[in-house]
């Protein structure tokens, strides 16, 4: 029995199951009885946790489920499953602990037999009831569990992927989406195809532009070369203007033509000033008249000009200057010289005064000294001895001197009698200092005198000199009579030198317009052989030839000017055309490329629409080979395993649930459940022909039929409650179906039953029927025995004689 | 007695075996129209009886086969297939001693024998081919036809080995190959 997928379940406070149970699930059969309450259920969904991980059912209400799964009270529950080999997840072992925030440990089935496990083994009994719609129900765009299962059975993957990378293929506007290769060409061959009409009418607006330039250039030849032209192709054109633009010959001839015309007008304007000047006819008179003056200038040289050398070399001796009034200088010499004699007299007659003073006042001084020392005499002996006497003459009367008493002849003293004459004396003294200062002041006075006397002295001509001064006078008398005379003379002599002079300038004047009108003569005829006229050209005649010259210039201008225009006129038209017939050829080539763009660009979309219709065909083969197999696989296989199982369970219903065979076409299976009758005709869905009971029956046909439909990765069946609302005849069929499933198709079938009855009754016909054959009935809650497990082994039954 | 003989060769080609007449239970004999007995890994007690037979009498046979296995300690499940309709009365009563698989018509069909035999038969399960059907490529390819069997078919069909994405964008390349575009570099405009 150790090939048996499931072989222990060990439980932790779990849910319902207080404290640890182990449960040996290593037979074809276990059978599992507990009254409701008693953790039935519970065992069955630590069994699926400890297989693969999670609870589905459980899952569906609530995604935080986790949380209720320790027993009350406990801080988590462990579960732990031990398994076939060849099902297990690598070298797990070890309890999976669990609480609402923990999954410790490793699940015993590896992944693809967990997923088996959850979908095709265990049906827990929540979902039996909802079976057929959980089966159809669809998460959004998602596929139903049937159709995934569908999906899976019928390894259309490549199909779908051919399908559904092909799903472009059917449409050009998604095709050129994902290969934008088709929208570029597309857009390549529009373009191209709006680049050849842009072109084509480019192309006839070259040619108007063409024809339009070839007409101007035409008239703007014709007008400079009329006639000469006419019908030649454009090369010829062309290659004209190009050689005559070349040379550029008519702006060198107008620039010609105007510098003639300016030299021109420079010659009128000479011509116009010469008017104004004397004749050469007058030339003659005007030397003759010179050489007479000039004859009289020698003459007057000769004699006049002699005189009056003279006269000015005499004035200049005596220091006359002679400017145009020799008189008036004459005059005023002399007035100079008369001056000079008067001062002379002058001073001699104030020199002679001066004398006589000096004279006088040196005889007073003598007298005055004379006085003066007289006085100084007397008074100071007397004084002297006074002096002395003195001292003695205080008691006394008697004079010294004579010895006489001085009271015989006075009746005062004779010291008072001395001391009046010293004072007389002293009085005496005054008048001889004023003396002295009379005489000082006379001897300076004296040495004025004598200075001013000897300044007047020099004043005093010579005698020499006085003589000279009236020499000098009496030439200068002499100069003035004569100077009437020679002014006269020097007047003739100016007058005739200014009129050489005039002559002469004449004479200049007059061979200098003999030279003009000999330069305006050659000019005129130099200008008229180049314009061509014929004319006399002579001084007379210098305004109307010039006339004659001036119109034919301008004109010659004018008709240049207009040449220069109709040249450059015709230089821009041909420059013109050449760039429209560029232009031209240039449109030309382009036409062409985009003839030759367009037509490879419309292949490109021509092949990638080939390919288009290639990958149609294949998505085309693909939905027929699809058909074809969602065809065979429906109804030759899933509708007859169906339809097996769900006989052997209600053999008298009349309607047989079926898949509707789903439309092949499309990539997600429509699938839709329906009943046929025995007798083959279609009829309702499933939910509306069965009754309740038979809809049950209907489902867990359907989950076995499923379940034997495909490889049994793990082949076991888990069953919780499934015959709740089965009456009698579907229980016994059902606990039939089962040991076919246990006994003959291979697989290892756990059944949990709430009612007793049923449980006594599955463990008699579940019971096992061949050597090594073998039944566990587990049961829980009051009626357990001991660990409630019991081991039902095979024993050979004779009741029956063969 | 046709109808029970059909039976039995529906049983005998299932597996089963007849036993012998009349069926003895420990020691008891009881008489029914046939009966057969799983091999192998079955041991079915599978009884035959057409209403050819009084229902009370069968009732009474079928409660004392029931007794007998009872009293020899015996769990092989007894089934009673029951030719040409039964009242609901009286197949209620038999079911109280055995699986009861009625079969309405007196002369049934093979068919119908099937059906109503079905929990004892082996279940008729598809082999694996069928279900998992041939190389859905040879089918695309059958379904193309050797016309369109060319290599660019081929080479998109090829892809779908490895999903939609590589079909994709096989498609795209094919497409946009056809159409002058390679993705390196911007397309010739020459």
């Amino acid at each position: 029995m150790h090939d048996l997928p499931l072989q222990k379940l060990t439980v932790s406070d779990f849910r319902r199951i207080e404290g640890t149970r182990e449960v040996p699930l290593d037979a074809p059969i276990v059978l599992i009885h507990g009254p409701n309450g008693t953790g039935k259920t519970s065992l069955l969904s630590a069994l699926e946790l400890a297989l693969t991980g999670e609870i589905r059912s459980m899952e569906r209400q609530s995604d935080r489920y986790r949380a209720h799964l320790p027993f009350f009270g406990q801080p988590y529950a462990t579960v732990r499953a031990e398994v076939a080999g060849y099902l297990q997840n690598g070298a797990q072992r070890g309890p999976l602990t669990v609480n609402g925030s923990l999954l410790d440990g490793t699940p015993a089935f590896s992944e693809a037999a967990a997923n088996f496990y959850a979908e095709r083994c265990y049906l827990d009994q929540s979902s039996l009831g909802r079976l057929l719609d959980l089966y159809q129900a669809r998460l959004s765009t998602e596929q139903t569990a049937l159709e995934k299962f569908v999906n899976e059975l019928l390894g259309l993957e490549r199909l779908d992927a051919l399908r559904d990378g092909l799903g472009e293929s059917n449409d050009l506007r998604l095709l050129k989406k994902l290969a934008v290769g088709v929208d570029e060409a597309d857009r390549q061959s529009r373009e191209a195809a709006l680049s050849l009409k842009d072109q084509s009418s480019r192309l006839s607006e070259l040619n108007n532009e063409i024809a339009t330039a070839r007409e101007a250039l035409r008239s703007a030849i014709a007008e400079v070369h009329p006639g000469q032209f006419d019908g030649a192709d454009d090369e010829t054109l062309l290659g004209f203007v190009t050689s005559t633009l070349d040379k550029d010959v008519a702006a060198i001839d107008l620039a010609t033509a105007k510098r003639v015309h300016n030299e021109l007008l420079a010659l009128g304007g000479r011509i116009s000033s010469l008017a104004s000047r004397p004749r050469t006819r007058l030339a003659q008179e005007t030397r003759t008249a010179l050489m007479e003056s000039v004859g009289a200038l020698d003459a007057w040289e000769a004699s006049g000009a002699k005189r009056v050398q003279d006269w000015q070399s005499r004035a200049r001796v005596l220091g006359v200057e002679s400017g145009e009034d020799l008189r008036a200088a004459v005059e005023r010499a002399i007035v100079v010289t008369l001056e000079e004699l008067d001062a002379d007299e002058r001073a001699r007659a104030q020199t002679e005064s001066a004398g006589a003073r000096v004279e006088s006042e040196r005889a007073k001084l003598e007298e005055l000294s004379t006085r003066m020392a007289q006085a100084h005499e007397q008074s100071s002996a007397l004084v002297e001895s006074l002096a002395i006497l003195r001292p003695d003459l205080e008691d006394t009367s008697i004079c010294p001197v004579c010895d006489r008493d001085f009271s015989e002849v006075s009746g005062e003293s004779l010291l008072a009698h001395i001391d009046s004459k010293l004072a007389n004396l002293s009085a005496h003294g005054k008048l001889i200092a004023d003396l002295r200062n009379e005489r000082d002041e006379l001897t300076a006075h004296i040495v004025e005198s004598e200075i001013e006397y000897a300044r007047l002295r020099v004043m005093v001509l010579s005698p020499d000199h006085l003589r000279a001064r009236r020499d000098r006078r009496n030439t200068l008398d002499a100069l003035l009579s004569e100077a009437p005379v020679i002014q006269a003379e020097m007047g003739n002599g100016v007058e005739i030198h200014r009129r050489v002079r005039e002559l002469r300038q004449t004479l200049d004047e007059l061979e200098s317009v003999a030279s003009e009108e000999r330069y305006i003569g050659n000019e005129l005829a130099k200008y008229a052989d180049l314009l061509q006229i014929s004319i006399q050209p002579n001084p007379n005649s210098f305004e109307s030839a010039f006339a004659s010259l001036v119109g034919p210039a301008e004109a010659r201008i004018d008709r240049l000017n207009r040449d220069t225009i109709n040249s450059r006129k015709a230089g821009e038209e041909s420059v013109r055309l050449a760039a429209a017939r560029e232009r031209h050829s240039a449109a030309i080539r382009e036409l062409t490329a985009a003839v030759k763009r367009k037509s490879q660009w419309d292949g490109r979309i021509a092949e990638a629409k080939r390919r288009q219709a290639v990958a149609r065909e294949v998505y085309d083969a693909a939905t027929q080979a699809r058909a074809t197999i969602v065809h065979r696989v429906f109804t030759e296989s899933l509708n007859d395993v169906w339809k097996t199982v769900f006989t052997t369970l209600a053999p008298n219903e009349e309607f047989i649930p079926s898949f509707g065979i789903p439309s092949a076409t499309k990539k997600t299976f429509d699938i839709k459940l329906e009943t046929t009758r025995r007798d083959g005709g279609a009829s309702g869905p499933p939910q509306m022909m069965l009754s309740a009971g038979n809809l049950n029956t209907a489902a867990l046909s359907l989950f076995v039929a499923l379940h034997l439909a495909v490889d049994p990765v793990v082949p076991c069946l888990v069953f919780d409650d499934p015959v709740q609302a089965m009456d009698e005849v579907h229980i016994a069929q059902f606990a039939g179906l089962i040991r076919l499933l246990a006994k003959q198709n291979g697989r290892q079938v756990i059944i949990a039953v709430h009612e007793r009855e049923l449980f006594d009754y599955l463990s008699l016909e579940l019971s096992p029927a061949y050597e090594g054959d073998e039944l566990i009935t587990v049961e829980l809650g009051d009626y357990a025995d001991g660990d409630g497990v019991t081991r039902h082994q095979w024993t050979p039954d004779h009741a029956i004689a063969r | 007695m046709g109808s029970v003989e059909a039976v039995l060769e529906v049983l005998e080609r299932s597996g089963f075996e007849r036993l012998p007449k009349p069926l003895t239970v420990v020691g008891n004999e009881f008489d029914f129209e046939a009966a057969v007995s799983g091999t192998n890994t079955s041991h079915d007690l599978v009884l035959v009886a057409s209403n050819q037979v009084p229902a009370r009498r069968l009732q009474r046979q079928v409660a004392g086969l029931a007794r007998s296995l009872d009293l020899a300690s015996s769990r092989r499940p007894v089934s009673l297939v029951h030719i040409g309709g039964v009242t609901a009365t009286d197949r209620a009563e038999l079911e109280r001693y055995a699986r009861v698989l009625p079969i309405a018509s007196s002369a049934p069909g093979e068919g119908e024998v099937e059906n109503a035999l079905a929990v004892l038969l082996p279940l008729k399960l598809p082999n694996a081919d069928l279900v998992h059907g041939s190389d859905p490529v040879n089918e695309v390819l059958g379904s193309l036809g050797p016309v369109k069997s060319t290599g660019e078919h081929f080479s998109l069909i090829r892809a779908s080995a490895d999903g939609p994405a590589a079909v994709r964008e096989a498609l795209r390349r094919f497409v946009n190959e056809g159409a002058g575009w390679t993705d390196e570099v911007e397309v010739d405009d020459a």
